[in-house]
């Protein structure tokens, strides 16, 4: 199979090609959310904003959930989302400049932790690692299923798409997934 | 004896100081020896006053404090915080991992 693809890839690239341009638009995005965060001049430290999304996701999306937790985290989570709008950069220097990078990261952890309430409270059921007081049970019928989550600022679209059935060949036979039980 | 000295732009000078705001009783003033090497200025001598009452005790948790409420702009390694990794060597009166060590009782310590 590797030998195919190899060959398939030897008669598309020829030697020397280079990348495809990437459009001005994409690199300018980056820029942009570069420069808007090293110049961010609010008045809420990113520590204090960083803990109180870390309180709410180990108090409201913690290891086992409840419908109430859940509801009440993804308002929770959304009040320290808009935290995002007065957060401070102190530190203006490029070298080695933690704060920047700490500011950068809770960016990218806000919107990972609401995109996570989000889907967590959508699943009505309990599986592998989401562990729901309220649904004790995996519910196959209606979960058997990834969740696809749009982030789009605070605003989530939560989608599902079914899970693979079968195997890749015909050799293994397809082994539906069960229960545990210990 | 030899008088080894510093050259110019290494000298230390006096940094900032940093005031208590919590109005907390139980204060220690800690020094935190700073360079910021993306301007022409001298290594510094930050002081920082810092409430011990709401602190845990060892040196990465003060420097943690600081940057996280008083000054958010001090960089330094960590990594795993709890003795293993080494990331957070530094000179706390001499070289020492700041999450194994206790911060010493005299009132000034240098960082």
């Amino acid at each position: 199979l590797e030998e195919q693809a190899a060959k398939r890839a030897a008669e598309l690239v020829k030697p020397g090609t280079p990348h495809e341009e990437i459009s001005e638009n994409e690199t300018q995005k980056c820029i942009d959310r570069f420069d808007k965060i090293r110049n961010a001049d609010g008045d809420t430290g990113t520590a204090e904003l960083r803990l109180a999304m870390q309180k709410t996701m180990q108090s409201k999306c913690a290891v086992f959930r409840t419908e109430k937790t859940l509801k009440e985290g993804v308002e929770e989570i959304r009040k320290t989302y808009d935290g995002l709008d007065s957060i401070s950069v102190k530190d203006k220097s490029l070298v080695f400049n933690t704060d920047l990078v700490e500011t950068l990261e809770f960016d990218n952890l806000i919107r990972q932790a609401v995109v996570t309430v989000d889907s967590a409270h959508n699943r009505k059921e309990s599986r592998g690692a989401h562990a729901r007081e309220d649904y004790p049970k995996r519910d196959d019928v209606k979960f058997m299923q990834h969740t696809l989550a749009w982030c789009d600022g605070k605003n989530t679209k939560i989608s599902y798409r079914e899970v693979h059935k079968s195997t890749l060949t015909n050799e293994v036979q397809y082994f539906p997934p069960q229960e545990r039980v210990y | 004896m030899v008088q080894i000295n510093l050259p110019k732009n290494s000298e230390v000078t006096k940094g900032k100081y940093y005031q208590d705001k919590t109005g907390s009783k139980n204060l220690r003033k800690i020094n935190v020896y700073r360079w910021d090497p993306s301007t022409e200025e001298n290594p510094r001598l930050d002081t920082y006053e810092v409430d011990m009452d709401n602190c845990p005790s060892k040196v990465l948790d003060i420097l943690n404090k600081i940057k996280n409420e008083i000054d958010p702009t001090l960089a330094y390694r960590r990594s795993c915080a709890h003795g293993v990794c080494g990331s957070c060597a530094m000179n706390i009166g001499r070289q020492k991992w700041s999450c194994m060590h206790l911060h010493p009782m005299q009132k000034l310590m240098v960082i």
